[in-house]
């Protein structure tokens, strides 16, 4: 019953989520600021962390506003007063009517557009700089009234893709010692953490992240998250609107997602593990365990 | 004949000279001291690194970062470490780090041996501690002189700014927000100043005991505010309205006599008081500045920095200018030490000394 009424309420999260996602597309009408889309790195991909944002590539391409704004702040030196090191040496914002700004990084030190005020949609804010230690430019998208970084792919124009994400791989972890599901599908009984590998295919043809993973055990759903926003509580990084997962325990040291921990009794359970990109391309992997 | 005329002209001169002799002993303030600056040293840097080639004993060792070199000198100018400052990501008294091959960092001690890996590479030196920049601008992580993880913070949003005391680290927002971060990596409190058509923290400042937090904000009007610690929490104790227009990172620092502020300003350095009792400029024109006090002398120094042009003033506080004394240009490195200056560009050190003639 506790079950039901816990999947009721996640169930109630992601449906609110996409309800918001879909308000948010009916009212902003952003452009892609840079290579007509094609990014590197989604939302969640990992880059020195789970990145907020959606990361380019080609360097010296122009990045343009995604729409009309005021440039609120913006500098080319590779560190704030106090220290801090930005990254990428340079960060721009643009305040935007919606409730919205736009923060922009890594571009090319001298091509930032400083000298601006009010910003039109298409202006030219800067040049994205040759990859800093591998990383090109980033463009984040900060929801002012929520205080959270959303998915740019919400609010983003649509981009064609037909490409299923990708499941490399699912591992079963107790007690420090994990099962590979290629391997095999016979486990002993007790509590596990399920393990994914899973990428999406970005437009560049780079592994990025998927947008939807959902977790189903003998049928039922124990696990859903959607890639649709990233904040922080109390200094700590939060993930998934409908969720609210602590970064620290979904990303694992190695870059896995982790999920569960969940008690497998005796006899067979149906593991099943789905994962949806943006477009709403799937992919579904299920397996049948044998419980001993 | 005499009828007393002459007696009250008599007094009348003898008060004046009394009422002279008592304000020149009373009233009369001492003359202030001519300060000079007395140059002690200058060195060029050798073109070829050296490592230790100089040992410096204990917390002698000053970090040195200018002009593509880096390394550590003494207060007699001895070099103890000077190399190429590319792989040197930062800094400080205690140790530098430079990039691994692992996309990390190692931080090394002033005399070269490996202290620690550390996995971030975006570490800082802020108030002698060591940090990392995290998650691409909204996080900070905090670090024990041998590398070990202390804590991690993440901030809402893209950190605009950043300050760090002895007891608190504060972050700007560039949504507006102020938050302050405690020693154990707690949330010390939040605050939203408002009160502009757009928010922002352009720049902020802590004072050492971290008991004042000051910084200016917003835009359509700029705003300058002073929190003060009351209790567990921070309150505003004075603030102002601001003329300019910044959309740039803001100089604000709160002086080491915990009662002024100073911020930068189109027509000079602004001061103003915590308490916001006093509010006067200092005549600089500065795109950059820092400041340190001087307790033997009682005035303080300020480095301003515009364009490549640098100068260090001297002034009373909070706003009586005594002096400039004009740096070479391009000189990048400057340091304070009671009365002493370090100054240094990318091939020469020196030093000078305020003394009283």
């Amino acid at each position: 019953m506790l079950r039901s009424r816990l999947d009721a309420v996640k169930l109630f999260g992601v449906l609110m989520t996409v309800v918001a996602s879909l308000c948010v597309v009916s009212a902003i009408a952003f452009e892609w600021p840079a290579d007509r889309g094609v990014y590197r790195f989604g939302f969640g991909a990992l880059r020195a962390g789970f990145l907020r944002g959606v990361e380019f590539g080609v360097a010296e391409s122009l990045m343009e506003a995604s729409d009309d704004g005021e440039m609120v702040f913006a500098t080319e030196h590779p560190a704030l007063p106090g220290g801090y090191p930005l990254r990428g040496n340079s960060i721009m914002a643009v305040a935007h009517a919606s409730d919205m700004t736009t923060v922009y990084t890594g571009l090319e030190q001298g091509s930032l557009a400083t000298y601006l005020r009010s910003v039109r949609k298409g202006d030219i804010l800067g040049r994205s700089s040759a990859a800093d230690g591998g990383r090109g430019a980033i463009v984040y998208v900060f929801d002012r009234r929520e205080r959270r970084y959303i998915n740019p792919l919400i609010v983003m124009p649509e981009l064609s893709d037909k490409k299923p994400p990708v499941i490399q791989s699912i591992s079963l972890i107790t007690g420090g010692v994990e099962t590979s599901l290629a391997a095999t599908r016979t486990v002993r009984q007790g509590s596990y953490t399920v393990l994914l590998d899973v990428v999406d295919v970005a437009p560049s043809g780079d592994a990025s992240a998927p947008y939807d993973i959902r977790i189903l055990i003998d049928g039922s759903e124990r696990a859903r998250v959607v890639y649709d926003a990233a904040w922080s509580l109390e200094g700590i990084p939060v993930l998934f609107g409908g969720a609210e997962i602590v970064e620290y325990s979904y990303v694992a040291d190695d870059g896995r997602l982790s999920f569960g921990p969940y008690v497998f009794s005796r006899g067979t359970v149906v593991l099943a593990v789905r994962v949806g990109d943006y477009s709403g391309n799937i992919k579904e992997q299920t397996y049948s365990l044998s419980i001993q | 004949m005499n009828d007393g005329k002459g007696r009250p002209g008599f007094l009348s001169v003898l008060l004046i000279i009394v009422f002279s002799l008592a304000y020149f002993l009373v009233c009369a303030e001492p003359l202030q001291p001519e300060l000079s600056a007395v140059p002690r040293w200058r060195v060029e840097i050798p073109a070829a690194s050296i490592a230790g080639a100089v040992e410096i004993v204990g917390d002698d060792a000053m970090a040195f970062q200018a002009g593509g070199r880096f390394g550590y000198f003494s207060p007699d100018g001895d070099c103890s470490f000077m190399s190429d400052s590319e792989g040197c990501m930062a800094i400080g008294d205690s140790a530098y780090a430079k990039s691994n091959a692992a996309g990390g960092s190692e931080l090394v001690s002033p005399d070269g041996q490996s202290i620690a890996q550390i996995a971030s590479d975006a570490p800082f030196f802020s108030a002698g501690r060591l940090f990392s920049a995290d998650g691409d601008g909204t996080g900070i992580t905090s670090y024990n002189a041998t590398g070990d993880i202390l804590w991690s913070y993440s901030f809402p949003c893209h950190l605009s700014a950043l300050s760090a005391g002895s007891s608190l680290i504060v972050g700007g927002t560039i949504d507006g927000w102020i938050e302050g971060v405690s020693p154990y990596g707690k949330k010390a409190f939040t605050f939203a100043p408002g009160g502009s058509r757009l928010s922002v923290v352009l720049g902020l400042g802590v004072s050492r005991s971290g008991n004042w937090v000051a910084a200016v904000t917003g835009i359509d009007r700029q705003r300058l505010i002073v929190l003060g610690q009351g209790g567990a929490d921070y309150r505003v104790t004075s603030h102002r309205y601001l003329e300019s227009d910044y959309r740039e990172p803001v100089r604000v620092i709160v002086m080491d006599d915990e009662q002024h502020v100073l911020y930068r300003r189109a027509d000079g350095v602004g001061v103003w008081s915590v308490d916001g009792t006093v509010d006067e400029i200092l005549p600089v024109k500065a795109d950059d500045f820092s400041v340190a006090m001087d307790e033997a002398h009682g005035v303080s120094y300020m480095m301003a920095r515009r364009g490549k042009h640098a100068e260090i003033v001297v002034f009373k506080n909070p706003a009586t200018l005594l002096g400039r004394v004009a740096l070479p240009d391009y000189t990048d490195f400057v340091r304070f030490s009671g009365s002493s200056v370090y100054v240094g560009g990318s091939t020469w050190l020196a030093r000078f000394d305020f003394v009283e003639e």
